[in-house]
């Protein structure tokens, strides 16, 4: 991963990264109040309503964001913008490495449960990432499967999503 | 003080029970683990195992997560001193001077010295607390809603005012987590908030997948990133060793006490242990003689943040206990699981649990001496531990993550949950954004809320009553130091810049 890291380019800014950011929090912080004031942001009968607190907590956030953005848009002014990089790309695609396959893992939980997706993942990624052999992959991501599959549903009796395969045996 | 004296005897009797002593060995051995391997930190390890107490007997299980805690504050410094490796936030600055020493072939007194440190820090910490924690527990008795959330005010203004990001990223970081805590239903009117029809988020944000997604899978995304490749000193602690190094290691008593000192102040507020390791490094490399050395491989550069980590991160469990009012992510974790084993954080439970009470400060003491033995004899284990490559220990970690946010509330959804946290731990993270208040916020978001309606109920709707009387209108007070202190310390520097033309370049 190491020998990629010195000739990627910069794939996006500090800058960039700020401003961005700052405003899907400043979107977040509009959504916050808009839903809140819908819902009655003041007082009834009963004491403050449901939105009082919740608004004004997104009136904050939208007051401390816009505060941030402020702050980068006079840094460009003066020109003391940071214009370091926030990520490169060979970095970033390491990230992508395993963001991946947890998203696919996750998905995977749904349909064949926690414990086969585990073994899997945990197999592909030594075999992918680690180079190593398969059988010694899978030996680890099996027996890791095994140990949680021990504690979770047998020691503590939490039980997990499983999917066809613990169907099998009963589970 | 002799009140607390006889309890803290009564609390040791509830440790030394042999159930709730296994409890602890294992919650310490968890809990180096947690704190050796990277990306799995005390707060989200403690987050992934609170569920599997929910049968337990608070007590034992306090005892047992607390220890995790224990363990991982002495596993941050393993990984830092032998691989140059941060384990934890809060042993950066161990790096500074303890891994070095390692390559000078001296880590096993970096190592003597960092478990010692540790522990004299932790030991003051524990002090503090059992002659403190009966005296605010009891003061507190008398707070209303409005001195309640004072206090709260205070925890989170003291953020911006102590912390060393940007105040704006602060309150933002923090306002997200009141916004996500107040997602779902309003216990008081029984109306849906910010739903937009998604029955997935009646139950609103889990703060335990928030801590797994923020901590756990952000923590794994960065370490991808820096690309890490483990390349250790060897470990080796003999007896001899360890002895020697406790000859040498009074010389720096001012050291440590300055740092426990520091530590105890930051974790009582919330700084937290991280800021607390640097600035008592950085004072230490003022005050010490060899202080132009630090960095090269002094002990006393070893000595002074771990003394401070330990002292934070236990004396982070006062508010807690007295007050509700966690002092660290990962006191919230602890606080969120009193909630859930049925039991009311605040100074009632001096009171009404006494068991409770006792038993964990008398396991802060027994679980601080027993992970000093276990530390200084198993170092080689956890270096080996260390060596296991990350391609394997990475998608593991991910694995128990996953597993951890599915049993918090058997909830599918929560996986989604967790890697949406993961992504905004690892952007703010990268930003600066602090992490700490938004999972406080999302923690005491509830409890926040309540007791401020109830004020504003009280007075009809007046802020006033936040300066209704001496007390909560000097909590009140303090805050708002607090929330403009940056202003305020740049005030200061403007008129100081003025008067000294120098200085005012450095700004």
């Amino acid at each position: 991963m190491s020998d990629e890291t010195d000739h990627s380019r910069s794939l996006v800014s500090i800058h960039t990264m700020e401003m961005a950011t700052a405003l899907v929090i400043l979107v977040f912080a509009t959504v916050v109040m808009v839903s809140n004031y819908e819902l009655g942001a003041g007082w009834d009968s009963s004491g403050p309503q449901s939105g009082y607190f919740p608004f004004y907590v997104g009136a904050i956030l939208f007051i401390s964001s816009a505060g941030i953005l402020i702050g980068e848009l006079m840094k460009r002014k003066r020109g003391t913008v940071n214009a370091a990089s926030f990520v490169d790309t060979g970095p970033f695609i390491s990230v992508l490495r395993i963001f991946i396959p947890i998203v696919i893992y996750i998905i995977a939980v749904i349909y064949i449960g926690i414990y086969v997706s585990s073994a899997v993942f945990i197999a592909t990624f030594m075999v992918w990432l680690g180079k190593y052999r398969v059988v010694v992959a899978a030996l680890y991501g099996i027996g890791i499967a095994v140990v949680l599959f021990l504690t979770f549903e047998v020691w503590f009796l939490v039980p997990l999503p499983k999917g066809p395969l613990e169907a099998l045996f009963g589970y | 003080m002799m009140d607390s004296f006889v309890s803290l005897m009564h609390g040791f009797s509830v440790v030394l029970v042999p159930s709730n002593f296994i409890y602890m060995l294992v919650g310490i051995l968890l809990g180096v683990l947690i704190g050796v391997l990277p990306g799995l930190g005390a707060a989200n390890g403690i987050a992934i195992l609170l569920p599997l107490t929910f049968g337990m007997q608070p007590t034992s299980a306090i005892i047992m997560l607390s220890c995790i805690y224990w363990g991982a504050l002495f596993g941050g410094a393993i990984a830092s001193i032998l691989f140059n490796i941060p384990g934890e936030p809060w042993s950066v600055a161990t790096t500074f001077d303890g891994f070095p020493l390692a390559q000078k072939g001296r880590a096993g007194e970096a190592l003597t010295a960092s478990f010692t440190s540790s522990f004299f820090g932790a030991l003051v910490a524990v002090i503090l607390i059992t002659f403190l924690a009966p005296i605010i527990a009891s003061f507190a008795l008398q707070f209303g809603p409005a001195e309640f959330f004072s206090v709260q005010l205070l925890t989170f203004c003291s953020f911006v005012g102590m912390g060393k990001d940007s105040p704006f990223k602060t309150i933002a970081s923090m306002m997200i987590g009141f916004a996500l805590a107040a997602v779902g239903l309003d216990t008081v009117t029984g109306q849906l908030r910010m739903t937009f029809g998604f029955n997935e988020l009646l139950n609103g944000f889990d703060f335990l997948v928030a801590v797994i997604g923020l901590f756990g899978i952000g923590e794994i995304l960065l370490t991808m990133e820096e690309g890490l490749s483990f390349k250790g000193a060897s470990a080796k602690i003999n007896p001899l060793v360890v002895l020697q190094t406790w000859k040498v290691l009074p010389r720096y008593w001012a050291t440590s006490l300055r740092s426990a000192a520091i530590g105890c102040w930051l974790g009582i507020t919330p700084g937290g242990a991280t800021p607390a390791s640097f600035m008592s490094y950085g004072l230490a490399k003022r005050f010490s003689k060899n202080g132009d050395k630090f960095g090269t491989g002094e002990l006393e550069g070893v000595v002074a943040p771990e003394t401070a980590a330990h002292a934070a991160g236990t004396s982070a469990l006062l508010p807690m206990l007295t007050l509700g009012i966690p002092g660290s992510p990962t006191a919230a974790v602890l606080l969120g699981g009193l909630l859930i084993w049925g039991l009311q954080p605040g100074p009632l439970l001096f009171v009404e649990q006494k068991d409770f009470v006792w038993g964990t400060i008398a396991a802060m003491y027994v679980g601080n001496v027993v992970g000093l033995v276990i530390v200084l004899t198993t170092v080689p284990l956890w270096a080996s531990i260390l060596r296991i490559p990350f391609s394997i220990i990475a998608p593991v970690i991910v694995a128990i993550c996953a597993v951890g946010a599915f049993t918090v509330n058997n909830a599918m959804i929560d996986l989604f949950f967790m890697l949406g946290f993961g992504i905004i731990g690892y952007v703010f993270k990268k930003l600066n954004y602090p992490l700490a208040p938004l999972v406080l916020a999302l923690v005491l978001g509830d409890k926040a809320e309540s007791s401020f309606r109830q004020a504003m109920l009280g007075s009809g709707g007046s802020l006033s009553i936040f300066w209704s009387n001496w007390l909560v209108g000097s909590i009140t007070a303090l805050s708002m130091l607090m929330l403009f202190w940056p202003l305020i310390s740049k005030a200061i520097g403007m008129i100081r810049g003025k008067a000294t033309p120098v200085a005012a370049g450095q700004a």
